[in-house]
């Protein structure tokens, strides 16, 4: 009897242990089991997929059709089945990306991967991530359109939902012990929202402002010019631009009191390097009279943070009034970077500033009143209530004012700038219906088309590149842009007096546009807009270098082909380097360099200027550079002993070339010291850094700086790391260490479309899927696939591998 | 013979439990076939579910891991055990199959001698009146 007990509770004890989770392991048992574990989400090869399912939620019957990439092709007969089945096709391939991407936009990360995120959650909800989903989605659904759109997509999340149980789920919820969560239109709108946020999300305001301490405004602008010496505007310079109906605001009489906000600051000093310019994106369009085929040839890449699975899920849609192709975010119905029978479209980021900080003053550490204009007025506290994995729930108060959420707080302290309270305001915070614009892309026939759609979009401000069959090409940088006075936006401003808040909106018919410009193209590449004539005053974090590679490409060469479209997407020519270069190389004396050195001096100035996996100039290029900027200011931005953020490296080189003497720079150093020996003695100081590095292994730019295309779990097992991989951020081909080229898209609208296009992933989301990662090679290698517009006479197409019915 | 009768019952019912029941039913599914099919000693018991089941999930996992030519069991190597192979992930889903089968059958041994060592005792009690 005893041995029995004992057998018994061995035994129980053992499924225990292997039933339950420990930490980061799951519950091994099941996890393990052929039946019910990861086994389970190894996909054969052949995989097959159910040729009838009955959906009741359907209005009509609709066919789904796989192509040999998996791309679903979805033919359906109106417009409510045809986005249900977007939402259901696309949680089939995608649905653990779906979930987590909307709970780490709204801030619900610490709910599956414990206290660990707490912060981040915090810092989501702060900034007001759920209150602007909210808003957004208020906008979404009071037109009868985009409310049909996003309830059928959710219906069609969850009737997948729905077909799921612990065997078939996704794998990532079995790895993380977790369950997948109801869709709503809500998610949807946060994944909207997530998209502005890593759009406009960034802002140094707070680093600016302690600038501002210790410079005056005529150094900063020259350190931060609005206009650089160089620039290649999108819309070409010399345009005339119509008369403006509205005026730019005055500057408030008393901006120093922006000035005097600033507290004593702890006394730190911690610059923030020129940032490698990386959530950047290409497009450009060209009309056909600089083409072989005599046709427009619109092109786009939108340079994004890379990961598995892909941001980026390739679809048709076809329904009566809706016939598109190109790529859908999961989560968030239509097509957002596309084409369809008569018109091709594709966007980059606009990059103006559309967040400021406000310094507000709160009565009471309650946070129940501020003052505004004088009288105290009170603020609506919004509970945030943060659900913690393994831990009793957590709750923040943030209080919203007229600006918009109060980010920081002494319960939450700004380490930057140190002030007690600051407000965000930011434009992806209003109601805004973007996602009309997207679902009249995809019906858009014409110009005019593209113009009433582009109207609704509000934020992430973006570049829409547009060209169509009857020959057009366009761009218009569409966003809804504040008034600003001069400066304004640059700095933390007081929160108490409205003549710092914004002054109205640039009227949208003003915003930056060109239409079948003389020169025959149309490009943007995150540059600057317009040139200074430009009658509204903005600002924002803009990039020349590619900018100036794509339109000098495109201005030398008639006659362009598709193949001519995807060398110029896949270029590594820095243009950066090759203004930069020269320079550094005619203040650095032949005397002056070592033996050792010698062979790295002549690499350098044998340089094709090419960044290609195997150069090894760039690494000697930017590491020199770098410790150059290091030496020039430094000893500058640390006399403002706080966090800071440094001069871009364009600004940098502009400066040199016009102050050879390095006035500016002496004024903060004990002794003067001259270009030559600063660029002498980096020089020294980074090629004896590269000696170090250099061990006879053969040091490569590919290896030097490698690519990481992480799961978003970041487990390695489930990523591809270390790619050797060419280009960096000044090329066209901008891949960096995490950041990329996302989707690489080309098409040529002749009267048969031709459409080529690869991203770095695949359509599956599933790691135990041959489609997982199916196109990565292709895209290191600057491969293309066809992109096919099937119509319903295509059933018998060769490249079809499935076709699955739904009836309701 | 019922060394591997025992062991076919064990695999049976765990293949069937497994399809429709939690994974550790197949401890059960072990206790049940040492309980139906007596073995000369506990061990034996043990030994036949934790052989059948085993190899039951080896080779159901192997067969999936077949028809996907290793890709996720090679992730599953990297993850758990550092190595980008498939015969860790296939070893381990056997020792966990083998291992709560049999300890399932140990029990089921066991109690099966707790009932069936009563009626050997009648039985020997009876004959022993008899002689």
């Amino acid at each position: 009897m005893t041995r029995f007990i004992i057998a018994l509770l061995i035994t129980i004890s053992f499924i225990f242990l292997l039933d339950h989770p420990w930490g980061r392991i799951p519950p091994l048992g099941s996890f393990f089991s052929p039946q019910e574990g990861f086994w389970q989400n190894a996909e054969p090869l052949n995989r097959k997929f159910p040729t009838f399912t009955r959906l009741p939620e359907l209005k009509d019957s609709v066919e789904v059709w796989l192509d040999r990439r998996w791309v679903p092709h979805i033919f359906a007969r109106n417009r409510h089945d045809l986005f249900f089945m977007q939402g259901y096709i696309t949680a089939m391939f995608r649905l653990w990306q779906m979930d987590i991407e909307t709970l780490a936009a709204g801030g619900q990360l610490a709910s599956i991967m414990g206290p660990d995120l707490l912060p981040f959650d915090r810092l989501q909800r702060r900034k007001g991530m759920v209150f602007g989903a909210e808003q957004k989605l208020k906008a979404m659904e009071a037109d009868s359109v985009t409310r049909q759109i996003l309830d059928a997509y959710t219906a069609g999340v969850n009737a997948y939902i729905q077909t799921l149980t612990p065997r078939n789920m996704p794998l990532e919820y079995k790895l993380l012990h977790d369950y997948p969560r109801k869709w709503t239109n809500l998610r949807s709108a946060l994944l909207i929202e997530y998209m502005a946020d890593d759009l406009t999300g960034y802002s140094d305001d707070r680093e600016y402002t302690n600038l501002r301490r210790v410079f005056t405004d005529e150094q900063l602008h020259q350190m931060f010019p609005d206009f650089p010496d160089s620039s290649m505007p999108i819309i070409p310079s010399g345009t005339a631009f119509a008369r403006p109906s509205r005026i730019n605001p005055s500057v408030p009489s008393d901006t120093a009191r922006a000035r005097a906000l600033q507290s004593d600051l702890t006394r730190i000093s911690d610059i923030h390097p020129a940032s490698d310019y990386f959530i950047g994106s290409n497009n450009w369009a060209v009309s056909g009279d600089r083409t072989a085929a005599h046709v427009p040839i619109l092109c786009n890449d939108p340079h994004l943070a890379l990961n598995l699975p892909s941001l980026w899920f390739e679809i048709q849609l076809h329904a009566p009034g809706i016939q598109v192709y190109g790529v859908s975010l999961p989560g968030a119905p239509t097509v957002i970077i596309g084409f369809n029978d008569s018109i091709a479209w594709g966007v980059t980021n606009a990059s103006r500033d559309v967040k400021d900080y406000y310094a507000v003053h709160f009565t009471g550490p309650d946070k129940k009143t501020y003052l505004w204009k004088g009288k105290k007025i009170p603020a609506t506290l919004r509970i945030e209530t943060i659900q913690i994995k393994g831990r009793p729930s957590f709750q923040d108060t943030v209080a919203y004012t007229v600006w918009g959420p109060v980010t920081f707080d002494p319960d939450f302290p700004d380490t930057i700038s140190h002030m007690p309270y600051l407000a965000t305001h930011w434009q992806a915070l209003q109601p805004s219906n973007d996602l009309k614009t997207f679902y009249l892309l995809n019906c858009a026939q014409n110009y005019q088309d593209y113009v009433h759609a582009i109207a609704y979009f509000n934020c992430p401000a973006q570049n829409f590149v547009y060209a169509d069959k009857a020959g057009h090409i366009a761009i218009w940088q569409q966003g809804w842009f504040p008034l600003r006075w001069k400066d304004q936006g640059k700095y933390v401003m007081p929160g108490d007096d409205d003549h710092f808040q914004w002054q109205g909106y640039v009227p949208v018919a003003e915003n930056p546009h060109v239409v079948d410009p003389p020169q025959g193209f149309v490009f943007s590449a995150n540059q600057h807009p317009t040139d200074g004539t430009y009658p509204y005053y903005y600002t924002g974090d803009f990039f020349y270098y590619r900018a100036k590679r794509i339109h000098d490409f495109l201005a030398e060469k008639s006659q362009l082909t598709l193949q001519d479209m995807m060398h110029l997407q896949n270029d590594v020519f820095d243009t950066r380097a090759a203004e930069a270069l020269p320079l550094l190389l005619a203040h650095l004396p032949a005397s002056a360099i070592r033996p050792s050195e010698h062979a790295y001096d002549s690499l350098l100035r044998h340089w094709d200027m090419r960044v290609t996996t195997q150069s090894k100039a760039p690494i000697l290029f930017y590491t020199w550079m770098d410790s150059l900027m290091h030496a020039l200011w430094d000893p500058v931005l640390s006399t403002a002993h706080a966090i800071v953020k440094a001069p871009s490296m364009q600004t940098t080189i502009e400066w040199l070339i016009r102050d050879t003497s390095l006035q500016f720079f002496n004024q903060f150093t004990r002794k003067s010291v001259s270009l030559s020996e600063r660029v002498t003695e980096s020089f020294h100081a980074a090629m004896q850094a590269i000696q170090q590095m250099d061990t006879g292994r053969g040091l490569s730019w590919g290896r030097f700086r490698g690519t990481d295309i992480l799961h978003l779990t970041r487990l390695e097992a489930l990523s591809h790391t270390r790619l050797a991989t060419p280009g960096d951020g000044a090329t066209l081909n901008a891949i960096t260490s995490n950041h990329g080229p996302s989707w690489r898209m080309i098409v040529q609208l002749g009267r048969q479309t031709e459409a080529y296009g690869v991203y770095p992933g695949g359509q599956s989301g599933n790691p135990g899927s041959a489609h997982y990662d199916d196109m990565i090679n292709d895209w290191l290698l600057g491969r293309y696939e066809p992109l096919r517009m099937y119509t319903p006479k295509d059933r018998h197409q060769p490249d079809i591998e499935a076709i699955m019915h739904f009836a309701p | 013979m019922r060394f591997v009768l025992s062991a076919l019952l064990a695999a049976l019912l765990a293949y069937l439990a497994g399809q429709y029941l939690p994974w550790w039913t197949i401890a059960i599914a072990g206790a049940l076939s040492a309980l139906l099919i007596a073995q000369r000693k506990i061990f034996f018991s043990f030994l036949s579910a934790f052989l059948a089941v085993g190899l039951l999930w080896f080779f159901m996992a192997a067969y999936i891991d077949l028809r996907n030519q290793h890709i996720l069991s090679h992730r599953i190597g990297r993850l758990f055990f550092h190595r980008s192979d498939h015969w860790p992930a296939l070893i381990v889903t056997a020792l966990i199959g083998a291992l709560t089968a049999g300890v399932g059958a140990w029990c089921g041994g066991l109690l099966r001698n707790l009932t069936s060592r009563k009626k050997q005792m009648t039985f020997g009690k009876f004959y022993s009146r008899r002689s």
